[in-house]
């Protein structure tokens, strides 16, 4: 499904978009994918610029692809060292009609909305159930500041 | 003159008049010219490209573009349940990982594809039970390797193999014989109350006409045309109820049947625990007989002529059996049902192994549930076809109708009788002109058929 890869390929390259910048880190290999993001406005990640890697299957579209947080995220759904991400768009209710535009725009929508019912990272996740809003926010904010 | 010379001599005219009518015949060809083209664009779905909104209105898609691999669609697919369309090949590799619609998350159990109109399409039902066949396929093989084994070894075995054999068939003969009192289902023209209680009395599960997966009755759907489900199940429910209770009062009983349809779905147990007040034990084969008619889309009568009936033991037993001695089988059950039975045409076992194939479902149909239950949107490709499909048909009427007309178009006027008989000949006259104008009617006819196409028009 290598033509996929390179019709989603050709799109981007037609279209530049505010808050996404998405490349493949090798042309002649598109199954090795970049994309840095923009922290999402009135957010405390707001400012900051996150770097994805992304690894795609080779019977892609029909499995989802890997992505990780290269840049250190203080997240609930965002291991902070391994930078994995738990969206269930990535796992379970993955769809073939998904692309990798997509798959960015709702790493985007997740950093604006986290689920603290499922944390990867436990602090953070704690905070927020413990309804420390505030400190959840002034944390990712502070390591916001210091890596992205 | 005479007319019935006219008559017999109509025939032999009636070259010479189409000739004289060469215009108008030479108009109705050129608008079907222009509907070849027509059709010819919908085929290869080159003109349809306006963007519709989807669902989740994220994104917007192409008419003609598949979003699994993001090309042009390539024998273009629908799904059974919310007519999203894909490549074939694309959405085949997809419901081997899963049978939910990429586009919509609907669960979908079947693949609509090769559509050429309402009911020239080919359906690839799928199944989801890859661990059944892996099992089953298992079996086969190690049943394979035994059979191997035996036909390795020598004669005497073979033997021993066929006396082993006819003891199964002898064994399996016992256990068919257990079954022929069971369906004793009485199927005369004169009394279909008696073949209706024998139905109950032997307690004979309708086969589904229908996959599973619509085998439903929802009171959405009731309420989406309540007079056409009304007329069609009130007749059914009155002829169950007066079966199963035996008496011809039942209208209260009809009335009540119905609007617990229209309150509760049919599986809820609400409507069951209601019925089972005055059906009793009969309540759960009531609401499955009236579940199979009600999903069938037939009406009674054709209903009762190709419904196939299931009894529970009979199934246990045609598991039981092996194919080879299927036919042996069968005949030693028939016959032993004709020895016991009486003057009435009796069940025949075969026909409860054997679910025949009907008809491709009207796509309409499908269609139209589609909306009822879930208010999707219907892509134009596939209603255009089924359009193009029905104004072919009406056209083809249209054409017949013409043909017949000018079949019939009286015998041109014998001019020799100017100045003898004027007073026939105005009337021969008259007689033409009116056929002139009646084919100019049909070809205008003809013609806004064509109108009305370009119009696009939806199914309702």
């Amino acid at each position: 499904m290598a033509a996929r890869l390179m019709k989603e390929y050709k799109v981007l390259q037609n279209e530049t978009f505010e808050d996404i910048l998405l490349f493949p880190k090798d042309e002649s290999d598109l199954y090795q994918w970049c994309a840095v993001i923009k922290g999402p406005p009135d957010t405390p990640y707001e400012g900051g610029n996150f770097e994805l890697s992304i690894q795609v299957p080779s019977n892609y579209p029909l499995q989802p692809p890997t992505v990780k947080f290269i840049t250190k995220v203080f997240h609930p759904n965002i291991h902070f060292k391994t930078g994995e991400i738990c969206l269930d768009l990535l796992k379970t209710s993955w769809s073939a009609v998904y692309t990798l535009q997509s798959v960015c725009r709702s790493i985007i929508a997740l950093l604006a909305h986290p689920e603290a019912d499922s944390p990867l990272n436990c602090d953070a996740g704690n905070l927020i159930r413990n309804g420390d809003q505030k400190g959840h926010d002034s944390l990712a904010k502070m390591y916001t500041r210091i890596y992205s | 003159m005479s007319n019935t010379d006219n008559n017999n001599e109509s025939n032999n005219n009636n070259n010479k008049i189409e000739s004289s009518f060469n215009t108008s015949t030479t108009s109705t060809t050129t608008t079907t010219s222009n509907n070849n083209e027509l059709t010819s664009l919908t085929a290869t779905v080159a003109s349809p490209t306006t963007s519709i909104p989807l669902l989740d209105g994220v994104e917007e898609e192409e008419e003609d573009k598949c979003s699994i691999c993001l090309g042009v669609v390539d024998d273009i697919t629908f799904l059974d349940i919310c007519f999203h369309h894909f490549c074939y090949h694309c959405i085949l590799q997809w419901s081997d990982l899963s049978l939910k619609c990429p586009l919509c998350k609907s669960q979908f159990l079947s693949l609509i594809y090769k559509v050429k109109s309402n009911k020239d399409y080919k359906r690839h039902i799928l199944n989801n039970e890859n661990n059944n066949n892996n099992n089953n396929n298992n079996n086969n093989n190690e049943s394979n390797n035994q059979n191997q084994n035996r036909n390795s070894r020598n004669n005497y075995i073979n033997e021993r193999r066929n006396q082993r054999q006819q003891r199964e068939q002898q064994q399996q003969r016992e256990l068919s014989s257990k079954v022929y009192y069971l369906p004793t289902i009485t199927r005369s023209n004169d009394d279909e109350y008696e073949y209706r209680r024998s139905v109950y009395a032997n307690d004979c599960m309708a086969v589904p006409m229908v996959p599973p997966f619509k085998l439903y009755l929802s009171p959405s759907m009731i309420d989406g045309s309540i007079q056409y489900w009304k007329k069609r199940l009130t007749p059914w429910i009155k002829r169950e109820l007066q079966s199963i209770l035996q008496t011809d009062n039942v209208e209260v009983l009809e009335e009540l049947v119905f609007s617990l349809l229209r309150r509760y779905d049919i599986k809820s147990t609400e409507l069951k625990s209601t019925l089972s007040r005055f059906l009793f034990t009969k309540t759960d084969l009531f609401i499955h007989e009236l579940l199979c008619y009600a999903s069938s889309n037939l009406n009674i009568q054709t209903y009762d002529k190709k419904v196939k009936y299931l009894n529970n033991n009979i199934q246990r037993n045609q598991n039981n059996d092996d194919s080879d001695d299927d036919d042996d089988n069968n005949d030693d059950r028939y016959h032993h049902i004709q020895s016991t039975s009486t003057k009435r045409k009796q069940f025949e076992p075969k026909d409860v192994i054997v679910i025949e194939d009907d008809d491709n479902e009207p796509l309409t149909n499908i269609i139209k549930q589609s909306i009822n239950n879930h208010g999707r949107h219907v892509p134009s490709i596939i209603t255009d076809i089924i359009n193009d499909s029905k104004r072919e048909e009406m056209e083809q009427q249209q054409h017949k109708k013409i043909r017949l007309h000018l079949s019939n178009i009286s015998e041109e006027p014998n001019w020799d009788l100017i100045g003898h008989d004027n007073d026939s000949l105005q009337d021969k006259i008259y007689q033409l002109q009116r056929s002139i104008y009646k084919l100019k009617e049909l070809v205008m006819e003809t013609n806004n058929i064509n109108n009305n196409n370009n119009k696009k028009p939806q199914i309702d």
